[in-house]
């Protein structure tokens, strides 16, 4: 590994460059961190992500100046293994869990990780989402269903939180290279509405509006409700509607709301709107498509990336602006650049309508092998 | 296959404009007519109808042809290589020139505006790898839900293939 370092300004993906410094071995540094703005330098939510990275390995050195603007990151080796970590309430759980995914397969000890925060906020995406859309993606790579798994102790809206989340996953010592370019139809749509320290009527008001919409495009739509209460409950009122569109070659589509938070000045959430919402977001999902949604972009490209010197092939929508910049970031750290195509459609489905343009992602691994994992 | 089709329609619709053109000739000289027989007026109305129904009839479908232009400019290939490995376009300007400082000693800060949406590229921004749709389509329209229906296992598998 080359030990010049590499250097970012500003705040903005943050979290993508550190997890490619902790997989490359690269030192990163990072300047002008909100240096403009009235309240500068890191805020209190990636002063906890960091802190989970030095939970997560051995050996990083970390150096925050004085005002909080620059950074720089030397990363020690991934070691993982049983930890708890407070996420901050500034971001939901799904911020910090996302890093751990990306990082989970190159640990030495499998990973077994309790986390403490808000499960469900606006902005990330939530527990419930990273289940039921990242985790199958994950489970092709990794070649197993063994071990994979979120358990959603307690459940805790923003701002208060309150939430606690269990996330295993087993260590590998390389990944599958993956060719997934037929996403097939969808059969079903199966969500999560949940609800915490209100009426429990909020669960099924949110689902039979979600389905008067979806009833329209399939008929095989179920949506568990989830109403929790007392200790399990956290420390803040919400709710909010998780819908997930499944197909027969196995991708799964997400879509997601939650409801404003308390004291954030928004207007307040009405569970039909937002079930509504919900819904339009999910056919919106559809129709870009793909293998995987926008949400899990750019952790796949980071696994195809990791695998053997084998192509992966991956069919997915439009590219987001986060992936977009991935792609990048992972040509800086890795030296490797994709081939992005747009999918030609075949004459026999020229009349078909099947959404918006589809891209096909290609690339070689670069042969990443996990150097704390002896080869059995 | 599908550029011969565009072609095609491209063919068609500049035939149509010479024809509305044509059309529209021969009433002028229809009007030349009218002038001279002026108190035939039923007749002249109807002659105006029909001039109307001729001279506008390239107005009929605008928003046909609107629409295969725009799904032609849509085809157009965006090269995916240069957007993404491309020069870096969104550089942050350095330093604001107007003066906004108080007494000449202290520079005042504006306080971030998030107006512009299209700079998620910039610096300072939220690190969020959810992607929320500027635009949004309206999805109570017939015509915007139909255009996914055969993503389902509902719809048609291929062109004369069904599900059931």
């Amino acid at each position: 590994m080359s030990t010049n370092s590499l250097n970012y300004e500003g705040c903005n993906f943050f979290r993508q460059r550190l997890i490619l410094a902790t997989l490359s071995g690269r030192t990163v540094k990072i300047k002008k961190i909100r240096s403009k703005e009235d309240d500068p330098g890191l805020k209190d939510f990636e002063a906890s992500f960091i802190r989970l990275l030095d939970t997560l390995t051995n050996g990083s050195k970390i150096v925050v100046s004085e005002t909080g603007t620059n950074l720089l990151y030397q990363p020690g080796i991934l070691i993982g293994g049983n930890f708890e970590h407070e996420c901050n309430p500034q971001r939901s759980i799904g911020y910090f869990l996302e890093a751990i995914i990306a990082l989970a397969p190159f640990t030495k000890k499998p990973i077994k990780a309790t986390l403490r925060g808000v499960t469900n906020d606006q902005i990330d995406p939530t527990v419930d989402l990273i289940r039921l859309t990242t985790l199958p993606t994950l489970k092709k790579f990794l070649g197993t269903d063994e071990g994979v798994d979120i358990k959603i102790n307690k459940r805790g809206a923003a701002p208060d939180g309150g939430g606690e989340v269990l996330f295993t996953c087993p260590c590998r010592q390389k990944l599958r290279p993956i060719q997934f370019i037929e996403p097939g139809k969808i059969k079903r749509i199966r969500g999560i509405a949940w609800a915490a320290r209100v009426s429990p009527a909020v669960t099924n008001r949110m689902v039979d509006s979600a389905r008067s919409i979806l009833n329209k495009f399939l008929t095989d739509i179920y949506i568990y409700t989830d109403h929790v209460k007392g200790s399990q409950s956290g420390k803040s009122p919400g709710f909010g509607l998780t819908l997930v569109a499944e197909t027969t070659n196995g991708a799964f589509l997400g879509a997601e709301r939650s409801s404003s938070a308390r004291g954030s000045g928004d207007q307040p959430s009405v569970p039909e709107d937002l079930g509504k919402e919900t819904a339009k977001n999910l056919l919106e999902e559809i129709y870009r498509g793909g293998c995987v949604d926008s949400t899990n972009q750019s952790t796949t490209a980071l696994f195809m990336a990791l695998g053997q010197q084998d192509v992966s092939k991956m069919l997915i929508g439009e590219l987001t602006p986060y992936t977009i910049q991935f792609l990048r970031h992972i040509q800086d750290f890795f030296q490797l650049m994709f081939k992005v195509d747009p999918v030609p459609v075949p004459e026999e489905e020229e009349e078909l309508n099947t959404g918006g343009e589809k891209l096909l992602l290609t690339c070689v691994g670069v042969g990443y092998s996990n150097v704390s994992k002896a080869i059995l | 296959t599908k550029k011969s089709k565009l072609k095609k329609s491209k063919d068609k619709i500049v035939n149509e404009e010479e024809d509305s053109s044509g059309g529209s000739q021969s009433d002028d000289d229809d009007d030349d007519d009218d002038d001279d027989e002026m108190n035939e007026e039923d007749n002249n109305d109807d002659i105006e109808e029909e001039e109307i129904g001729q001279g506008l009839r390239w107005k009929s479908d605008l928003v046909e042809k609107a629409a295969a232009s725009f799904k032609a400019r849509q085809k157009g290939k965006i090269n995916y290589r240069k957007l993404i490995y491309g020069e870096e376009l969104g550089v942050e300007e350095e330093e604001d020139k107007d003066g906004d400082e108080l007494g000449g000693l202290f520079k005042v800060l504006k306080q971030k505006s998030d107006q512009s949406k299209n700079d998620r590229f910039s610096i300072n921004k939220t690190d969020c790898s959810k992607y929320f749709p500027e635009n949004p389509q309206d999805w109570s329209l017939e015509e915007v839900t139909a255009s996914i229906k055969d993503c389902f296992i509902s719809g048609q598998w291929t062109k004369d293939k069904d599900a059931k």
